[in-house]
């Protein structure tokens, strides 16, 4: 071209193309940037969302209905007809792990989200406020914090009855100090920054400066969390139903079809335990993994030079 | 100038403690009024506790003593929600624009939020408004959707003075408005600042460590000096006959413009007393050059000086006896 034929110092500035309009566009820009930016976050987000897929297709991928026994069926391996072999009960396991998939999330989602509404809003005003409501709820924080947590589940949900709705309530009650603490933090390091005093200034009542000034610059930190915990919902909820408590047999839940499948693993049926493990594995690496992703993202401190 | 004043605090003072029965006195018996239209500039050192009062007058921090009288109404011990009802009628602007507006707001949403909140406007009202704002602080209107970090400091500064002129207030502390900004940029927000006061009548308090900029926009100036008053006069009588000694000393340090009109530098030692501690005396004994042992006994009230003004000295008339030769 002309333009190579020329110095460098001449040569005109390469255009750049102007950024696309369409929403799609941009979109889909944005998601390969991010990507890019973070194949940690990427392969978490690819995994979480083919689960989430699988949960809402459900009907469509199951070839078995998840909790009718085929009596003649009981413990069969891994075939053309049951892809991951037959239970104990001689239900497919294939089609009881996609159904498990329904309960991972119905599980993680309200339990996280239980955590958020309990813990950010505690953590904004402990923060802000300081003193001796602040030093009240940090040490009944701390005070949680000495039981295992297992045992504190274990006991609640063996006290409130178990129950799906409970086995939420209390994993999302567990959840909240850890969201309290991470808003908290972050208001800590806000609180004296100027727009906050400027804010105040300006003549702002106190929930405008919580909800329209703090919290959108203090969520990094609970937004993060947010997927790790999700993780951990589905990871503690699966090991209460394997310990007997929360979610019964034969309800197509992972633990609960872990639990019955360890009997088996002695016997030589693996499969009956094995799968529904890999789901589980597989779901709570995603969303550790697009945690790890979103904290790299979301925090300037923990950017290497890459 | 008989106008009743805005704004007159009385022998405020603002202690923070520290622990172990300890505080740090920041505010020392500090008195000064306000009239409307009326700029009155604070300086001193850093640490004088000079942004101490600026925010102790607003109330957003508590005062420990004294009296603040704003708008005919005594706000020394109001509640923050009586305070909040008054923000309308007076405003601040701060020192470090890139801190003090919310990172996530656009340049229209953070001028819009005074008048959300203090006046009962409808959205294409409020809109309006905040054009016209944009307007008279000079940002462009091609700025009003950007986010601070899109934007220069002299741009932030402007949305900072526009926010603060929103609701018509009646006083404006101006906390170092323009120090961390460049030079050119300084001198269009000093003249935007003259411009407003001219406009709005308003009383402003300029806080500064910079006596230049005093020289240029206020009226009176307070020097401070460890959270006390050391000397009050009309801007011109302190640029010409500086009467205590500690105003001699910042008055030398500034250089002027013109080089054939350079004083004689007055040089301080010696060392600063502890606020935590003060001395009994003068807080400026320790590094004035006529200290006698008086000073170190008793603290000097404001005495009036014969060319207006006060100054806290008690040994401001034989001082400046020959203070015609000096100049």
């Amino acid at each position: 071209m002309s333009a190579a034929a020329l110095p460098p110092s001449a040569r005109p500035l390469p255009s750049r193309p102007l950024p696309s309009r369409s929403l799609p566009m941009r979109l889909a820009r944005r998601v390969v940037g991010i990507a890019r930016r973070s194949p940690t976050l990427a392969i978490g987000a690819g995994i979480i969302l083919a689960f989430a897929l699988l949960a809402i297709f459900h009907g469509w991928a199951m070839p078995h209905d998840p909790v009718r026994a085929y009596p003649t069926e009981v413990l069969k391996p891994p075939s053309a007809r049951f892809w991951f072999g037959t239970d104990g009960n001689g239900m497919d396991v294939f089609s009881r792990v996609i159904y498990g998939t329904l309960y991972a999330f119905g599980i993680a989602l309200p339990s996280v989200a239980i955590g958020l509404l309990l813990g950010v809003p505690i953590g904004l005003w402990t923060g802000y406020r300081g003193g001796m409501f602040d030093e009240t709820t940090m040490r009944v924080i701390d005070a949680l914090r000495v039981f295992p947590i297992i045992i504190l589940a274990l006991a609640i949900v063996a006290a409130t009855g178990q129950s799906l709705v409970n086995v939420i309530f209390v994993i999302g009650l567990i959840d909240a100090p850890i969201f309290v603490r991470v808003v908290r933090a972050e208001v800590l390091a806000l609180r004296s920054s100027n727009f906050v005093e400027a804010a105040r200034a300006l003549g702002n009542p106190t929930w405008r400066i919580l909800f329209v000034h703090l919290l959108p610059n203090a969520l990094r930190g609970a937004i993060a969390q947010t997927s790790v915990r999700a993780a951990w919902a589905v990871r503690i909820s699966a090991t209460l139903a394997f310990l007997g408590v929360g979610i019964q047999q034969p309800t197509p839940e992972w633990g609960a079809m872990i639990r019955q499948g360890a009997e088996f693993i002695v016997t030589g049926q693996w499969w009956v335990a094995m799968f529904p493990g890999c789901a589980l594995i597989l779901l709570v690496l995603g969303f550790n993994m697009f945690g790890d992703g979103a904290q790299d993202l979301l925090d300037p401190q923990r950017k290497t030079g890459k | 100038m008989t106008a009743v004043p805005i704004l007159s605090v009385e022998r405020l003072g603002k202690r923070f403690p520290i622990g172990k029965g300890q505080s740090v006195h920041a505010v020392n018996d500090v008195s000064f009024e306000i009239r409307p239209g009326q700029t009155v500039g604070l300086v001193g050192e850093s640490g004088s506790g000079k942004s101490t009062i600026g925010r102790t007058v607003l109330r957003l921090l508590e005062p420990s003593a004294g009296r603040i009288v704003f708008d005919g109404q005594d706000i020394t011990s109001l509640s923050e929600s009586g305070c909040r009802a008054l923000r309308a009628r007076m405003q601040m602007v701060f020192q470090d624009p890139w801190s003090s507006l919310n990172p996530r707001h656009s340049a229209r949403r953070l001028i819009e939020e005074p008048l959300l909140l203090h006046a009962k406007l409808g959205a294409a009202e409020r809109r309006a408004r905040a054009e016209a704002l944009a307007e008279r602080v000079h940002l462009d209107r091609a700025m009003l959707d950007r986010l601070p970090s899109e934007l220069s400091g002299g741009q932030l500064q402007r949305i900072c003075v526009a926010r603060a002129i929103a609701t018509d207030p009646k006083l404006i502390v101006l906390d170092e408005p323009t120090s961390s900004l460049d030079l050119s940029v300084r001198a269009g927000i000093l003249e935007l600042l003259a411009e407003i006061r001219a406009a709005t009548g308003a009383g402003m308090l300029f806080i500064t460590h910079d006596l230049g900029t005093l020289k240029l926009i206020s009226d009176e100036v307070v020097v401070l000096y460890l959270g006390s008053v050391m000397e009050r006069a009309p801007t011109a009588r302190i640029f010409e006959a500086p009467a205590h000694p500690y105003t001699q000393a910042l008055i030398s340090a500034h250089l002027s413009a013109d080089p054939r009109h350079r004083p004689e530098r007055i040089r301080l030692e010696g060392e600063i007393p502890s606020p935590i501690s003060l001395p009994p005396g003068c807080p400026f004994a320790s590094r004035c050059h006529a200290a006698i042992d008086a000073c170190r006994a008793a603290k000097p009230e404001l005495r009036p000086l014969p060319g207006g003004g006060q100054a806290a000295c008690i040994r401001i008339d034989e001082l400046n006896r020959g203070a015609g030769t000096r100049a």
